[in-house]
Formats: structure tokens, sequence, C-alpha cells
């Protein structure tokens, strides 16, 4: 039999074995939380991953008290629903969970419709496909790469840099109606809109992992929702005129076009164009300069076409 | 010659969103900005197509395209939807809706999914 191999080993303060639901203050275990590639144990205590529930749950605040950071472990020891509790440096809780969750994730069986939507408009070609996840980094970019080999067809595949947001909602697969995430993200200059479903625990795992790069990355708010990582109402401090010019830009109005679309002055969309800059909402492509002719410019204007009216003039 | 399109929705921002998408292609005859507008509208001008907004003021987009491919079974309407509203896609196709474009949309997807509608 192969030896699993041990991934990583952080030293940490653990409590293993919580009762769910529990409110009473436990001591936690200074020591050496060890991830292997089928458990993660603590030190006597292993949690096997197919036992893992749930990661990132929330604790009650009687048992995490003086505790900044923690990870979450809901699994299931002998048919006993049980939480462990995990705090360490918030950069070793950060990569261990990113692991555990690449782990319970790994080679696990979706179903993936890709592209359901390309640029807003509904792709009738796409089919739910079933295939399992696979995580790589991009040759191209060398950014990391969520990919759905499929069964059947060409593999489904999500630039982690390239999600725009992710969302859970209920949705008909197939003759059934489920929990699906909605993936937006972006290739080929084009939005495309992709739906994934599978059991309850990869789903939510996947949402967990998504939401931690996203907000990793600062493209979505910090939240303790895991239906979605999307920018909401609340979050978005923009006014109407720049929510319209956020639109019209995701249309792909040219930003040199706006002003006249939304009859506004030129003076006035610049302004907000650096505000949103500022915000991060938008990028700087190009500064462009508006010009208008000269006096000198006008003359020469006028003697050129002089000379070549001369030159046209017919010789009859 | 010029196919005739016609916009309906309650959001002025919207109407010129689209009618900047669709100019340099396609000539805008109408703006509606409701359902019975709309309904209205599409008797007087008789439009090619119609990009039609599902939920706004009066009439809703879905009853006014049941009113208007009654009058006109041929009528090419394309639905613009929000996410999220597949209920709405499903009662916008079986009151006769050709097409549909899920808002936010991306400009060239919009005038796609008019080409594929016009030709189909």
């Amino acid at each position: 039999m192969v030896k699993p191999k041990i991934l990583t080993k952080i030293k940490a303060k653990y409590i293993y074995g919580l009762d769910m639901g529990a409110t009473n203050p436990k001591k936690w275990v200074l020591g050496v939380v060890a991830l292997r590639s089928d458990a993660i144990i603590l030190g006597n205590s292993g949690i096997a991953f197919p036992s893992i529930d749930n990661v990132g749950q929330q604790v009650p605040k009687q048992i995490t008290k003086g505790v900044k950071n923690y990870l979450s472990l809901s699994h299931t020891d002998k048919g006993k629903k049980i939480m462990t509790i995990i705090t360490s440096h918030p950069k070793h809780l950060a990569k261990l969970e990113r692991n555990i969750l690449l782990l319970m994730l790994h080679s696990k069986p979706v179903i993936v419709k890709h592209p359901a939507l390309v640029g807003g408009a509904i792709n009738d070609t796409s089919t739910w496909d079933e295939g399992r996840l696979a995580f790589l980094k991009d040759k191209k970019s060398g950014s990391e790469k969520i990919v759905v080999i499929k069964d059947s067809k060409d593999n489904a595949g999500f630039l982690l840099d390239t999600i725009e947001s992710v969302e859970l909602e209920q949705r008909q697969v197939k003759k059934n109606v489920q929990s699906v995430m909605n993936i937006k993200h972006r290739a080929n200059n084009e939005t495309y809109t992709s739906y994934l479903t599978a059991n309850n625990k990869i789903l939510t795992a996947l949402m967990r992992y998504l939401k931690n790069h996203l907000e990793s990355m600062g493209l979505v708010p910090k939240s303790n929702s895991l239906m979605s990582a999307e920018w909401s109402d609340k979050d978005l401090k923009v006014s109407d005129m720049e929510e319209q010019i956020l639109v019209a830009l995701y249309s792909e109005i040219s930003s040199l076009e706006i002003n006249t679309m939304l009859e506004m002055d030129v003076n006035e969309l610049e302004k907000i164009y650096e505000r949103l800059i500022k915000l991060g909402l938008l990028s700087l492509v190009r500064v462009r300069q508006e010009v208008e002719l000269s006096t000198k410019g006008r003359t020469i204007v006028n003697q050129k076409m002089k000379v070549k009216d001369e030159v046209d003039k017919p010789l009859y | 010659m010029a196919v005739k399109l016609m916009i309906v929705d309650d959001s002025q921002f919207m109407r010129a969103l689209l009618k900047k998408i669709v100019m340099a292609e396609y000539t805008v005859v109408g703006e509606a900005t409701n359902g019975i507008e709309a309904v209205k509208m599409y008797e007087k001008l008789k439009p090619d197509i119609v990009t039609m907004d599902v939920v706004m003021p009066k009439m809703d987009g879905i009853t006014a395209t049941s009113h208007i491919v009654k009058r006109n079974p041929d009528a090419k309407v394309i639905m613009c939807t929000s996410v999220g509203q597949e209920e709405k896609i499903k009662k916008a196709i079986a009151a006769g809706a050709k097409g549909y474009v899920n808002k936010p949309f991306q400009g060239p997807k919009v005038l796609q999914e008019i080409k594929s509608v016009l030709t189909a």
C-alpha cells in the first residue's frame, strides 16, 4: 500500500471533535497540524477527507473567544457530526484551507453547461455535460485554472483571474431543479456565463474556494455569505450616473462616445472616469488629446487645397 | 431597404443604450416606455423587429408581446431580461418572443441575436 504523503505542516492550536452546536469553551491544544494527501492529522487524531462535510462554518463566539482567525471543519466520526477548529497565523490558515479544499475537490464529478450565455445572449448549442474537476496552471498566462474534464466533448475551463462573479441559484438541470453555480467569466474579450452543479458538499467547497480566491484578489468584497461572491448594491458606492456609464462600457460603447449618448458634459464625464479609475472599476487604456486647428494649421490647409485644386483641375 | 427596429423599455438609459448599439445597422423607428405604448406603436409603425424589456409599468413586456403576436403571428420580438429571470423567458417564449438577451449585454451579441431572429 502506498504511504500517504505529507503535503504541509503548520504549528497551530486546535480543538478536535467539538459537538455540533456546542457553546461551552474547550481547551485549545498546541501542536502540529499536518496535511496529508488522504487526511488532516492533528496530534493523535485524524480527519479523513471523505468524512469532511463542510469547511469554514461559523463557530459560536464563546468557543473562539480571544481568537481572531480560525478555520473550522465539520466532519463525521463514527456516524456523529462533529467540528474541529484550527487557529494559526492567517497566512498559514489561508494556505491550509486552500489545500484542504483542493484535495476535497480534485477529480470530483460535476455537471457543467459551458458557456450557457455569451455576452448576455443564450447559447442554444450548449448542453449539460458530465465531467470531473481538475485544478491546473494555464500554460499561456501562468494563471490558475479550473478545468472540467468532460466525459464527452471539449473540456470546460475557467481562468480564475477572469472570473467576475459566482453565485448559487436554483436552476433546472436536465429534469431536476437544483443548486447551480453561476460563473461569470471573460475569455477572448467576451463575457461568458457558465453553469456548474454537483452534490451539495462539492458545490459548497467549490463556492468557498472561488470566493476565497476572488476576495484575496480584491475582486469582490469580503462577506460571510456563501451564496455569492459578487458586488452588492450595499458595497457599490456608485451613483446612478456612474452605474449607467459602467453598464454602457460593459455593452462595449466606446468611452469616447458615452458623453454624446448620455448627453452630458465631457468634463463631467472625465471626472467620473477618474473616480471610477480610483475605485478600481475602470482601467486607463490611453489618454487621447483633443485638438483644434491653429491659424497656421488653417493656412496650411487652405494652401494645400489650393494646390490640390489646381492639380486636379480638368484640362478642358 | 433599411430594417425598422422598435425599442421598448421604461428606462431612458436602456433605450439610449440599445439605440446606440443598433443604430449603425438598423433604423430605430420608435421607442415605447411601457407595454401599452408598445402595442399601439407596433400597430402604427409596423417595425421589422422589436426589443422588449420584461418588467415595465402599466403593461409588462410578456403581455405586450402576446398582444403584438396575436395581431401579427410573424412579429419578431426579442426579450431583454435580467439574469435569473428564466421563468419569465419561458413565459415570453410561450407568448411568442423569438429571441432573448440577458442584461447586462454586450453590444455585438445583441446585434447577433437581432440578426439571427431576422434571418430565422
